[in-house]
């Protein structure tokens, strides 16, 4: 009995490839999920195939074997919802199913009927695959880092942290009273950057442009497209900033030197966007660390150099 | 210029000459029978510079002088006179006396009027019977709710008060930290008890009315007084009547003007109680700069409206600017027959049956303006424990607007209505809670959490530490002249003496290098630091809990 929802059914000439058994191909399946049948009716003394788990991630073009104990059974047919091209054979040493999994895209979830079949008994066995996109490892991880940074970016956190550090020391000193530094204060305002809006859509759209890449409904190359568009936009965004940082170095300055070098860029080695993480005009990388250079270590709290390091103020 | 021939007409003495400030006391002049001598009219000449005139006999204060003249010639000097330029005025020394008493005082043992049983209340005997003290109701609602109000004082310094009077006895009930016989009828001098000078005189309404503000409470003994305060005797009259520039002099010494030859106050009183005046149709100009001196300096003078039933415009002091002015009501709230009236009544409080002290030390039943006024001091008194600092202006304006008007109170008689020193200091205090800012080293606010960093970058890491940050309610500033202000008061040092260190129309402000040895006081005052809406009242707390390393610094 062939599942309204199957794509693709096996052949036999695939089995045969597969196995070192002849297998029967009875219907392509058939009884239920996991259920067992007699050809006979008459109760055997027979061990049913087993596997080991019903989910299992493997990489893309990579063949992987998938524990269990088939206890001499075929596989006489199997069936998937996707279209997609693998293959599954049977363990030459009774220890599971092979299974080769193709190149993807993008991550790809294969939903798995197997249907074994010994001395005249069918089962089945349901398996959900997870097929890695190896090969676009790096892009995942930076579209998470960008993904989980979205909100700094936007907000600009590093240049509004050492903006108001700037506006605060100068009253502080009694260079500008209250009133003032709550006027600077409203004078940084992100939204302000004239690609504010654009960069928020395109950060929203990543998130779930991610979101149906997991799914396997978009491809890597379309979120390389969209990261290169985001990180064209922060370095646009980050001049915002700057000129913010500009606005208020007379008091900044007074105190360290100047805090407007570099674009804001994503840094994957640090994991968030920074002006400061990898430029050498504010430090260097040592042992896997970036250090900023001596001039600004009195304010290295507010300078973020690692991901475990919260710049904010509201944050306890 | 108030000076006319009418006004000759109530000047005329009997006296034969006008003491100098200088002199030792003196024993009351004795008429002569050889020749009758022509009638004097004493006059006051203010003067724009410190030049006085040949005819001085006395000069307590500067640009002052007193003249005294031959009735007949008076007219004729005071033209002369005003003819210097340098001559500000020329005004009479109008006869002043304690306002006449609509009955004379009544003396029974204490308690026997009254069933009406006290809770906590304080001990002394005639306490049961001291209307004032218990909180109104129905049937007498021209009470002032004084004991609810005095459980609420803090308690912690005594208030000075300054009664200006004659009659004043020595008691066991009643305590004078200092007094000085201003009169120039027979004074001056340091002797100020009625029986050092005159052992004939039998007026005690120096004593009554100082025993309603300030007798010693709950010692088992006579009456409670509204405030535990420091007294100090202005006696400027002699046995009752005197002269009104005599009156200027003691408000100048109570204020802590020198005066000639009485010992200089330390510091001025808080309050002045003033249960005295002369008809006149105006505050003649001697006077009210010395009550412009005196509200200067932060003291609060009251005023009794008088008794002779008339239009208090034309009673002075009563009719001075910057003095509050008490009419006087009975129990029941219905405003005395006797009392004077009018818009210049700013408060009224009770007259009727008030418990005092009289001269033998006595709980006696007294009747008049002259004792509604002391009333209105001692409470005031509470009010300045609190509040120290608090303005003349200011504390008036909190006494009028805490005031009661029952049904059965006249607004047409008074302008002001019934003191209630409950509301009064309950506005007050809650007022205090809502104003109180907050305080706190500026390091340790939530924003500077990258403290390490503010003072890495500092000049003086050290300084930095000191540097504290107010945040006051910006709603506090509704006078275009108001601003936030602190004050720094080193140790024993008084509130009047507290230094102004900011004063900003900014809600939030820096107070750098705080000295936890000091203490600091915020307020809203005039950009000088005068007028202060709190008294100075509000103590900031110098705290550094708030100083332990943040989140943004490990």
């Amino acid at each position: 009995m062939e599942k309204a929802s199957t794509k693709r059914i096996c052949s036999t000439l695939q089995f045969l490839s597969a196995g070192s058994l002849a297998l029967l191909l009875i219907g392509c399946g058939g009884g239920g999920s996991g259920g067992d049948t007699s050809s006979t009716g008459e109760k055997q003394s027979i061990q049913p195939p087993t596997l080991e788990n019903t989910y299992y991630t493997v990489v893309e073009g990579v063949q992987t074997r998938l524990a269990g104990n088939l206890h001499g059974a075929d596989i006489e047919s199997y069936a998937l919802e996707e279209d997609i091209d693998l293959t599954v054979s049977a363990s030459p040493d009774d220890t599971g199913l092979i299974f080769t999994a193709p190149f993807v895209n993008a991550p790809q979830l294969v939903n798995l009927l197997v249907t074994f079949s010994t001395n005249g008994v069918t089962y089945e066995r349901s398996l959900a695959i997870q097929i890695r996109n190896t090969s676009a490892r790096e892009l995942e991880e930076k579209t998470r880092l960008i993904m989980n940074d979205a909100s700094s970016l936007l907000s600009l956190g590093q240049d509004l942290a050492l903006y108001h550090f700037s506006v605060d020391t100068a009253y502080l000193y009694g260079l500008i009273p209250h009133s003032e530094k709550l006027r600077m204060l409203d004078e940084f305002s992100p939204e302000n950057s004239p690609v504010y809006s654009q960069l928020q859509t395109q950060l929203g759209e990543l998130r779930t442009a991610f979101s149906d890449y997991e799914k396997g409904v978009v491809a890597d190359s379309a979120l390389e497209q969209q990261i290169d568009v985001i990180d064209a936009l922060a370095e646009e965004h980050g001049e915002y900033g700057v000129q913010q940082l500009i606005d208020v170095s007379d008091f900044s300055e007074a105190v360290v030197p100047a805090l407007t070098y570099g674009t804001l860029k994503l840094s994957e080695d640090a994991g968030f966007f920074s002006r400061f993480v990898g430029n050498n005009d504010y430090g260097s990388w040592q042992d896997g660390k970036f250090s900023l250079n001596e001039s600004y270590a009195p304010i290295a709290s507010l300078i973020r150099t690692n991901l475990s390091q919260d710049i904010r103020c509201d944050a306890f | 210029m108030l000076f006319n021939r009418h006004s000759f007409a109530l000047v005329a003495l009997s006296l034969t000459f006008v003491a100098s400030a200088d002199e030792a006391p003196r024993k009351l002049p004795q008429d002569s029978p050889a020749e009758p001598k022509e009638e004097s009219v004493s006059l006051v000449v203010r003067y724009g510079t410190d030049q006085v005139s040949a005819q001085s006999v006395e000069s307590p204060r500067q640009r002052v002088e007193v003249v005294s003249i031959p009735e007949s010639d008076a007219e004729a000097y005071a033209a002369f006179l005003k003819q210097n330029p340098g001559v500000l005025s020329v005004e009479p020394n109008y006869p002043v006396s304690n306002p006449r008493m609509p009955s004379p005082p009544i003396t029974i043992a204490p308690g026997v009027t009254s069933a009406q049983s006290i809770t906590n209340a304080p001990n002394d005997p005639a306490f049961i019977d001291q209307y004032a003290w218990q909180p109104p109701t129905q049937q007498y609602p021209g009470v002032h709710d004084i004991l609810e109000a005095a459980k609420k004082s803090p308690q912690k310094r005594k208030v000075r008060i300054g009664v200006t009077d004659s009659g004043f006895h020595q008691v066991s009930d009643l305590v004078f930290t200092g007094g000085y016989n201003f009169s120039t009828i027979d004074g001056p001098g340091l002797d100020f008890y009625t029986p050092q000078i005159d052992p004939s005189c039998t007026d005690s309404h120096g004593t009554a009315v100082a025993g309603i503000i300030a007798a010693t409470t709950n010692n088992f003994e006579g009456v409670a007084g509204i405030v535990d305060a420091e007294l100090y005797a202005a006696r400027v009259m002699s046995c009752g009547t005197g002269l009104l520039n005599d009156l200027a002099t003691g408000i100048y010494w109570l204020s802590g003007q020198p005066t000639g030859s009485a010992p200089t106050m330390s510091s001025p009183v808080d309050i002045i109680n003033v249960s005295m005046g002369a008809p006149a149709p105006s505050c003649p100009s001697y006077l009210q700069d010395a009550i412009d001196y005196a509200t200067s300096k932060g003291v609060l003078i009251v005023a009794a409206a008088g008794n002779e039933s008339l239009d208090v415009n034309n009673y002075t002091p009563a009719n001075c600017d910057k003095v509050i002015t008490v009419g006087s009501v009975g129990r029941n709230g219905t405003t005395s027959n006797f009392s004077n009236y009018g818009d210049g009544i700013d408060v009224a409080a009770l007259g009727e049956l008030v418990r005092t002290l009289n001269g033998d030390g006595e709980e006696s039943y007294w009747f008049g303006t002259s004792f509604a006024a002391p009333n209105v001091a001692g409470v005031a008194g509470i009010l300045k424990q609190q509040a120290p600092g608090l303005s003349s202006e200011q504390t008036v304006v909190r006494i009028k607007e805490s005031v009661r008007y029952p049904e059965i109170f006249d607004t047409g008689t008074f302008r002001g209505g019934i003191l209630d020193a409950n509301n009064l200091v309950t506005r007050f205090q809650a007022e205090l809670e809502e104003a109180h800012p907050e305080f706190k080293p500026a390091l340790a606010a939530q924003g500077r959490c990258h403290r390490t960093a503010y003072q890495n970058t500092s000049p003086d890491p050290s300084d930095l530490a000191k540097v504290y940050e107010l945040t006051a309610d910006g709603t506090l500033l509704h006078a275009a002249d108001a601003f936030f202000t602190v004050f720094e008061r080193e140790k024993g040092q008084s509130i009047a003496d507290a230094q102004l260190i900011a004063a900003t129309r900014e809600s939030t402000f820096l107070i750098e290098q705080v000295d936890s040895d000091n203490s600091y006081v915020f307020d809203v005052c005039q950009q000088n630091g005068s007028a202060c809406k709190y008294g100075k009242s509000l103590v900031l707390g110098i705290e550094r809990s708030g100083m332990s390393a943040s989140a943004c610094d490990k």
